[in-house]
């Protein structure tokens, strides 16, 4: 194909792209490290005094939405991998119903959905669980479209009764060949139900207990409180939080996929 | 499937993950239905007993109904305009692969809105069209345009990039580029292989991708929370509901509404991608 003229487009297609995305991130930065936003980026000069005052601020809520990012994440693997065991390998029609349950909470908003828990389980509500297990039901669904087609692959059924007949005991199976073969798709598991807990607002936001807190719960009461400022120096903070996910991500991509080669 | 063994595959070891689908997600979903209807919990002001008032407000009340409309049309709208500009840019990157730039760190850039709340890109949006927004500093005109319907536009646009280019470029992957150079050779114009050959391969996926993303730009609530000063989308007024005087019912009511606009945007994409596939192929 006449290459030049239509790389060259895409290039500058793409370029702009990443601007899009990186122009308010890059920014957030410049308001946070401003004295006063309000007179132009760095206007009266630089300071940290925003970032400091803000990490005293939201730091509890950042380690309290860890916390329960890292168990929304345990939950997925325990619940989850046998889960989608099940789904990939019993197919009849009660995996395909389940499997439609599984689609619930995409399709549903988060909101709707957690009225319907607060309805249901007020008593969960004050020490958190409701909303820790709000969390797992709207990843699960991720793990499991993540998980499952892997655990279907013939080839890796095939290695794992190669195994066994040659006297593998199941444990050992499951650890040498089914784990590392699926390595992938844990790791895209795990980054998943991370990110996806420590962002999530929707159901934070009704079901949170009032006296903790979670960081985007934070983030919101600064957004509509606080000087942009102030705001911009905790939106910093909790995307740095975000960057060793992002670290894994990038990781996890270079590192040339045993078998199937990425596209 | 060799079906003759399906070895640690048990219904044991599902039924935990099966019951917090069930008592978590489908009993929940009930229950709100329920309510909905008038035969559950009520709050204040609100008489209990069967009734479809808590649904049809979203229709009856010139207020809600112009809410549900900008709801769509921003859920959906935001969307399309995300594959006008992504079905080429996603083609393009699959034809020239590696000559683009550094691809996996693009990929890295495109995916990582992804993790962020959509609060923090309602809160872009104030940083680059608040008030004192950086485009205002420099167009004065541009100054508060993130609270008016085109500044939401663009912050749902920010919210959907992701949820759009992340299955486009897996979509497009795949794609045969020969077929077009084939159709370009033999004479067909741009549009005419883009329209004949492209689209019909591309075009299951591509509704795949409107619809999954549709139905969550539509349910969300951070961005417009953020951005809410005088348009109003859906989703806020189940929020209002809630938090005065806790009227469940009618929060309820709007919650189905609003549940049933994004699960039917999802459903109506899959039914309309898998016919899609049996009449293109």
């Amino acid at each position: 194909m006449r290459g030049l003229p239509d790389t060259l487009g895409t290039r500058m297609a793409v370029g702009l792209c990443v601007v899009f995305v990186l122009l308010p991130v890059a920014t957030s930065v410049a308001v946070a490290t401003s004295v006063s936003s309000a007179r132009g980026l760095w206007g009266d000069g630089v300071t940290l005094q925003w970032l400091v005052t803000g990490w005293e601020q939201i730091s509890p809520t950042l380690g309290r939405s860890t916390a329960v990012a890292l168990g929304v994440v345990a939950a997925n693997l325990v619940l989850g991998g046998p889960l989608a065991m099940w789904l990939a390998r019993s197919p009849s029609r009660l995996t395909r119903a389940v499997s439609f349950l599984a689609t619930l909470p995409l399709a549903v908003p988060g909101i709707a959905l957690s009225i319907g828990l607060i309805t249901v389980y007020p008593q969960l509500r004050p020490s958190g669980l409701l909303l820790f297990l709000g969390h797992v039901l709207l990843t699960l669904p991720f793990t499991l479209a993540a998980l499952t087609p892997v655990l279907a692959d013939q080839e890796l059924q095939d290695c794992e009764n190669a195994a066994t007949t040659l006297g593998a005991a199941g444990w050992r199976v499951l650890a040498t060949v089914t784990v590392p073969f699926s390595a992938t798709a844990l790791v895209q598991v795990v980054i998943t139900a991370f990110a996806l807990s420590f962002g999530e607002f929707n159901i934070s936001f009704f079901i949170n207990p009032p006296a903790a807190p979670m960081a985007p719960f934070a983030l919101f009461d600064a957004y509509s409180t606080q000087r942009l400022e102030l705001a911009s120096a905790k939106t910093v903070l909790f995307m740095l939080c975000l960057v060793p996910v992002l670290a894994l991500l990038v990781a996890a991509r270079r590192t040339p996929s045993t078998r199937k080669a990425r596209p | 499937m060799s079906g003759a063994t399906a070895r640690f595959s048990s219904l044991g070891a599902a039924v935990p993950g099966i019951a917090l689908l069930v008592a978590f997600g489908v009993v929940p979903l009930a229950v709100l239905t329920v309510t909905a209807l008038g035969l559950g919990a009520t709050g204040a002001g609100e008489e209990p007993g069967l009734t479809l008032d808590n649904l049809t407000q979203a229709v009856t009340s010139p207020r809600l109904r112009q809410e549900l409309v900008a709801s769509v049309v921003v859920g959906i709208g935001s969307v399309l305009i995300m594959l006008v500009a992504g079905i080429p840019l996603t083609l393009a990157m699959s034809r020239h692969g590696g000559q683009v730039g550094h691809g996996r760190l693009t990929s890295v850039v495109f995916t990582l809105p992804i993790a962020l709340p959509g609060i923090v890109v309602g809160f872009f949006t104030i940083l680059m069209l608040g008030r004192t927004g950086i485009f205002g500093q420099v167009v004065p005109a541009l100054g508060g345009a993130a609270y008016t319907l085109p500044g939401i536009f663009v912050a749902y646009v920010y919210f959907s990039f992701p949820r759009v280019i992340g299955p486009l470029q897996a979509a497009m992957s795949t794609f045969d580029h020969s077929l077009v150079d084939t159709a370009r050779t033999l004479g067909a114009s741009r549009a005419r292989a883009f329209v004949s050959v492209t689209l019909p391969v591309v075009l299951p996926a591509v509704v795949q991708v409107l619809g999954t993303a549709a139905a969550v730009t539509i349910g969300g609530y951070g961005t417009i929370a953020t951005l809410a000063q005088s348009e109003r989308l859906l989703p806020l007024s189940v929020a209002d509901r809630l938090s005065n005087g806790y009227q469940v019912a009618s929060a309820s009511g709007l919650a189905v509404v609003l549940a049933l606009l994004a699960a039917g945007t999802l459903a109506v994409s899959r039914l309309l991608s898998a016919w899609l596939e049996r009449r293109l192929r």
